[in-house]
């Protein structure tokens, strides 16, 4: 008996000190600030604004490799309020609040500098270098959403806390440079700020200074009159993931306006896109019976880019994935597209092929097979701008809401769509579209698409520069507005007088 | 009796057929005679104008297959050889058939415009019979496929100055046995009532002329 008391007590006391530790434990947390990233490269930049002599210490980290800076969103407020391009910063509950043309009201910390490591000669005995000791804690970097005079963008940033303590953002020089609509270069160490004019890409120093080595493949052009601006290995073959739902999209189409199938048709969904939506490559939960619509499924894919949607649809419209894959195939050779343009699935993930030597192929194409496919597409189906387009859309049979993953649709008032796509072989892909309206009132849609980004950031800002090149290369082109008055527009390419003659007749 | 007579008839039969061939070859071989008055032959603008409308129609194809060379049978333009009793010639070509020739080339570049017009509206969900076709575009455009192609598209004759500069010459001609030198060229030639051929004893291109009936 006694010997039963004791057990008991011990586990009383055993008990009593697990809550009190959990007590303390519990107490004595808090989340801190921002403790996910640890930043061990930090740079002093000195920065010029409008050609001034003094210089401006403008903060920077640099993501994952040298040179790749991220600046201090509030050194760079601070350093040109008064301009014409001045901002001011403000949290607006979770996200961050900018409001171009108004002076910066500082918080404190703004322009000054890391406090760094002494840069020490190398040990001359071992010879070894210095280890620097600097270390920069912020969150983890991430699309975070601001709200630029009212309206959301969202550009890939770092938060963390100036050398005030007050909280800061860490944006790539080129984005913020878009995003401010200022110029920013280097020249040497030092960072030449004009406020005095828009940001223009220089394409040719842009070039010269590798721009396009971040990325398989490149291309700009104005899909209206299918002007190429600036190219990058337009010829060779790269994966391109789920930039195949476009082919997708566009089979989709012919098969609804040949009459096989209705827009609004049901569709069943199948064991094997449930078995889809299940595995890790699953984007939208589907379950097998469950009765949706081609227009619904379309959205599914588009969207969010749900692979169980692209395969529902290939079922329903062809009978089986493999049968559909023939017409992709078949539709790719009918456009004049070059051989090295192969589709093996309708989603564009990758697939293994019965073959001894093992083989997991990937959909690809060359950057001007795709220029092609989407100039037939805006061409023959601009209604794909109408869902490319949406933000958000609810899929009710689905009980979901789902986001658009084009992350230009944000930053960019012109874009209307239209694929991202992302394997770890095809790497991040983006193809963009932005309605563009001329001098003389006609709207071109020009794209810009890359395929072969390391990370999303990279790809947004690389699109996001192309895209705004081929908009002012597009306006440069459309020349001073016609006096034409009531007057007849008369379209100069073929493909323009072919699309006024379709607009006639319907 | 009957019998030498038929001889006779056969031998003479044979002397005349001979005699006109005799005359005929002499006719064949006598250029003095025969080379003067105007001829002609045709130079073949197909590949020029095809290539200029095809690179146009181009960027709207989007893998419709269609080209200007399946509307037309070859698009010629006369070029005209004139040689003079007094020993010069020249060449020349005329306003008209150059202005006929671009109405040809322009009718079918309408039509290969036509015809890839009708199959993007068919991919638009819109059936339309010529007629039809014709009306939709006058309303788009304010004209027809050809006028608008004509005013709009780059022009897919070569300009008249440039092809009157390539073929418009003057110069003389010798004629010395089976040969004629034409500013400098030699050619052998081959004349009779209705063709002339130079051959270019050095490079070898012939060119064949058909006389042109004034």
């Amino acid at each position: 008996m006694q010997e039963l008391m004791n057990r008991c007590k011990k586990r009383l006391i055993a008990l009593v000190l697990s809550l009190v530790f959990a007590a303390v434990s519990v107490l004595s947390y808090s989340e801190p600030a921002y403790a996910i990233e640890e930043f061990t490269h930090g740079e002093n930049i000195r920065a010029s604004v409008n050609g001034s002599d003094n210089d401006i210490t403008i903060k920077a980290l640099h993501y994952v490799y040298p040179n790749n800076r991220y600046v201090s969103m509030r050194d760079v407020a601070a350093a040109i309020s008064g301009t014409d391009k001045q901002f001011e910063m403000a949290k607006d509950g979770d996200k961050l609040a900018v409001t171009l043309g108004v002076p910066y009201g500082a918080v404190g910390g703004e322009n000054v500098p890391f406090e760094l490591p002494e840069e020490k000669p190398a040990d001359e005995e071992t010879e070894e270098p210095e280890i620097t000791e600097f270390k920069y804690r912020t969150k983890n970097m991430g699309l975070n959403a601001m709200e630029v005079n009212g309206k959301t963008v969202k550009y890939y940033t770092f938060i963390g806390d100036n050398m005030a303590g007050k909280q800061d953002y860490y944006i790539s020089i080129s984005d913020l440079a878009m995003l401010l609509d200022l110029n920013m270069e280097f020249r040497g160490e030092r960072l030449y700020i004009d406020t005095s004019s828009s940001y223009v890409p220089n394409i040719d120093k842009l070039r010269e200074e590798g721009f396009y080595y971040e990325v398989h493949a490149a291309l700009v052009g104005d899909a209206t009159t299918g002007e190429i601006y600036d190219e990058y290995n337009p010829d060779n073959p790269v994966a391109i993931a789920s930039v195949t739902k476009l082919m997708t999209y566009l089979c989709i189409m012919d098969a609804i306006s040949s009459g096989r199938i209705g827009a609004n048709d049901e569709v069943v969904i199948t064991k094997q896109a449930e078995e889809l939506s299940n595995g890790e490559d699953g984007v939208i939960k589907m379950e097998e019976g469950q009765v949706s619509s081609v227009s619904e499924l379309i959205k599914g894919m588009l969207l969010p880019s749900s692979n169980e949607s692209a395969l529902s649809l290939a079922i329903h419209v062809a009978g089986s994935e493999e049968a559909f894959v023939e017409l992709m195939n078949a539709k790719a050779r009918e456009l004049g597209l070059s051989d090295k343009t192969v589709f093996y699935n309708p989603h564009g993930l990758p697939g293994f092929m019965d073959s001894v030597a093992a083989s997991k192929h990937q959909n690809r194409m060359t950057v001007e097979d795709a220029f092609k496919m989407v100039q037939y597409i805006l061409a023959v189906y601009p209604g794909i701008k109408d869902v490319t387009s949406l933000q958000k859309t609810e899929l009710p049979t689905f009980n979901r809401v789902i986001n658009n993953t084009n992350p230009l649709l944000y930053n960019m008032d012109e874009v209307v769509g239209l694929k991202t796509g992302t394997t770890i072989m095809a790497g991040a892909c983006l193809v963009a579209a932005a309605d563009v309206k001329g001098a003389d009132g006609s709207v071109h849609t020009i794209v810009a698409m890359e395929f072969g980004a390391e990370d999303f950031a990279t790809r947004n800002t690389l699109t996001q520069e192309l895209m705004v090149y081929g908009i002012n290369r597009f306006r440069e082109n459309a020349g001073e507005p016609l006096d034409t008055g009531a007057e007849i527009k008369i379209p100069q390419t073929a493909e323009e007088f072919i699309r006024a003659v379709i607009a006639e007749a319907k | 009796m009957k019998k030498v007579i038929v001889r006779i008839v056969i031998v003479l039969v044979i002397l005349l057929l001979l005699s006109a061939g005799v005359f005929a070859a002499l006719q064949f071989f006598r250029p003095g005679k025969k080379l003067p008055g105007t001829w002609t032959m045709n130079v073949d603008l197909t590949d020029e104008v095809v290539k200029t409308a095809d690179d146009w129609l181009g960027n709207a194809i989007l893998g419709n297959k269609v080209s200007l060379r399946d509307h037309t049978d070859g698009l010629l333009l006369p070029v005209y050889f004139e040689i003079a009793e007094d020993g010069t010639c020249s060449t020349y070509i005329r306003q008209e058939d150059y202005d006929a020739l671009a109405d040809e080339s322009y009718t079918a570049f309408a039509d290969a415009m036509n015809e890839l017009l009708t199959m993007r509206l068919k991919d638009a969900g819109v059936e339309a019979d010529a007629a039809k076709l014709d009306e939709y575009v006058k309303n788009a455009v304010g004209s027809d496929t050809a006028e608008y192609l004509k005013a709009n598209a780059p022009s897919i004759m070569p300009e008249y100055e440039n092809v009157f500069m390539i073929y418009s010459k003057e110069g003389t001609y010798m004629i010395e046995k089976e040969t004629i030198t034409i500013d400098g060229t030699v050619y052998d030639y081959l004349v009779n009532d209705t063709t002339l051929m130079l051959h270019d004893v050095t490079t070898g291109e012939n060119k064949v002329y058909a006389r042109v009936n004034e």
